[in-house]
């Protein structure tokens, strides 16, 4: 028989899982290893619901087991492909090639370029709307670690290339520009 | 690009994702049964895809008083590598996965005084076969037993463990593995060698530590560490004095409890009531959670424990499983409910009753309920330890 927490768990997974898989894409993994890497965080989070339940942001508990189970899986991963600080090369296109396929290579190439904790900084604050103070719960850090991650992932973004062919033209006009 | 263009094109990249449908809470909840079958004999099956010895065990009942704190160590005895784990770990373990490997060599008679010798031994041992395709089911296989020819040459290797421990602490999840050496491994050259290939050296509480954050600059085109560390070696500290090599972030915390700076789960007595009295542990498989997850398909009746575990034990690798429960009326209902399911099945590879494989036995001691299996093979005995719904859930 199915309880209310079961659901309430299946509808959680239904809702997040996306969203997740997707959040893990941008950490590093590809696209198969992210959906087992949102699975194992859910599947964690499923033993410790309770906790998921009581937590104040029900979200940003997730996600901090996701950061922790993607982090493992780069430690604990002995066969399976290398993980790698380099992006594969583009498959050749032509002429017309939409501007989202380069915008989605620069994004790629750039994040690529991130030490590890610079680029989940980036996915947490730029992706998963996290608050700094709810990364610094996230990370297990100071939140001044967390200003210092952020700022200095931004500012490579920002000299960037590639990214800098994808912008406005105009850095910081917003009044919160990568510098 | 400001930070709006960064979160427009982040969320640009990652709309390019298609994952396939959600999992269903079902299948999460059988991933999550998963995490609990941690079976040395996969990990060895997978290293020399081969079948293994099958030993034909018989198994002893849970003496002493079940309700009472464990007395599990015997100093200058078997169990002591048990008790020195407990020892070390911080109090808010949740669950731990030992074996105690030298003691499971001893009681199978692989005597060996080199790497080589031992190795050759392991190698035997794994590939004979008496027909049942199943290994013992002690705690021979550690976590670093599959890289066992591949570590050969290096200051780790697997004639050099006493024991190994793999747990999670902490409510984030953060796994941790301990491996107790003997007294003659050169730890320092672990770290050295470690330094070698790239990892940063920090001092750690007074110890030594080799780590990295970046995966990529130090790992090599064959997924390894150096001349041929798992991968699982992006951080560890040691300590020569206690003889420990320690995996993972919670090295620190591991520490402090062995510096009698936090409270240790020996003392706290957080598995007490999953020990109970049994002594000569060799294998204990413990979760004062009881990671059944949400089993799809629950044998009817029987109840959620909220603790649970296996333990292997003794000369003759004796099997004994504890399931405690929130009370005492929950036990009684769930042993009842367990004992018909067991005497009914459908249990097993055969999906026959219990006793089509051997003798077994369940008690009931107030809220704690216990299953003992004997004169069973070894494959069953696998079986059932791997499948939480027997024996865990």
């Amino acid at each position: 028989m199915r309880t209310s927490r079961d659901a309430e768990f299946s509808e959680y997974v239904a809702a997040r899982w996306a969203r997740l898989v997707r959040a893990a894409v941008l950490l590093g993994c590809s696209p198969h290893e992210a959906e087992d890497v949102a699975q194992t965080a859910l599947t964690r989070c499923l033993v410790k619901w309770s906790k998921v339940e009581g937590a104040d942001d029900r979200d940003a508990y997730v996600y901090r087991v996701l950061v922790n189970t993607f982090t493992d899986s780069r430690r604990r991963r002995w066969t399976s492909e290398r993980p790698t600080g380099e992006v594969l090369e583009p498959v050749a296109r032509g002429r017309d090639a939409t501007d989202e396929v380069d915008a989605r290579d620069a994004i790629d190439r750039a994040l690529a370029k991130l030490a590890d904790d610079q680029r989940t900084a980036v996915v947490l604050r730029y992706y998963l709307n996290q608050t700094e103070a709810q990364m610094a719960q996230t990370l297990r850090v100071a939140p001044g670690t967390v200003k210092s991650r952020l700022s200095r992932a931004l500012k490579a973004m920002a000299i960037d290339p590639g990214l800098a062919d994808q912008s406005s033209g105009t850095p910081g006009t917003s009044g919160r520009g990568l510098r | 690009m400001n930070e709006q263009e960064l979160m427009t094109a982040l969320e640009g990249r990652a709309s390019e994702v298609h994952p396939a449908g959600p999992p269903t809470g079902a299948m999460i909840g059988r991933a999550a049964v998963a995490r609990q079958r941690r079976t040395a004999f996969s990990v060895v099956a997978a290293a020399a895809a081969v079948a293994v010895v099958a030993t034909t065990i018989s198994l002893v009942g849970v003496g002493g008083d079940r309700s009472t704190a464990p007395q599990v160590v015997s100093p200058t005895g078997g169990g002591a590598g048990f008790a020195e784990a407990l020892a070390l770990l911080p109090a808010d373990t949740s669950d731990l996965y030992f074996n105690d490997q030298a003691a499971a060599a001893g009681r199978l008679g692989l005597e060996a005084s080199s790497v080589a010798e031992y190795n050759a031994e392991l190698l035997d041992y794994v590939l004979a076969d008496d027909g049942d395709g199943a290994p013992d089911p002690g705690g021979l296989f550690g976590p670093t037993t599959a890289y066992f020819e591949r570590m050969a040459e290096l200051p780790f290797n697997e004639y050099g463990v006493r024991w190994s421990l793999e747990g999670t602490s902490g409510d984030a999840f953060t796994y941790f593995t301990v491996y107790k050496m003997k007294p003659d491994v050169d730890l320092d050259a672990i770290v050295d060698d470690l330094v070698a290939a790239g990892l940063e050296e920090q001092e750690l509480l007074g110890r030594r530590r080799a780590f990295t954050e970046s995966v990529t600059s130090v790992v090599g085109p064959d997924q390894t560490i150096g001349d041929g560390y798992p991968i699982e070696f992006l951080d560890v500290t040691i300590d020569p004095e206690a003889d420990l090599v320690i995996l993972g972030r919670l090295s620190e915390r591991i520490l402090q409890v062995l510096d009698g700076e936090l409270e240790s789960a020996a003392t706290a007595g957080t598995f007490d009531l999953l020990v109970g009295s049994i002594e000569d542990v060799e294998v204990a498989s413990l979760s004062t959670e009881a990671l059944c997850g949400r089993k799809s398909i629950v044998p009817a009746g029987l109840r959620k424990p909220a603790q649970a575990g296996h333990l292997v034990h003794g000369d003759d690798a004796a099997l004994a499983a504890r399931l405690v429960f929130a009370d005492a009326d929950t036990a009684a209902a769930d042993l009842e409910a367990r004992t018909a399911y067991l005497a009914g099945g459908p249990i097993g590879k055969d999906e026959e009753p219990l006793e089509t494989y051997g003798t077994y036995d369940l008690t009931r001691d107030g809220r704690v309920v216990d299953v003992r299996l004997g004169d069973m093979g070894s494959r069953t005995l696998r079986d059932l330890t791997s499948d939480p719904g027997i024996l865990s859930c």
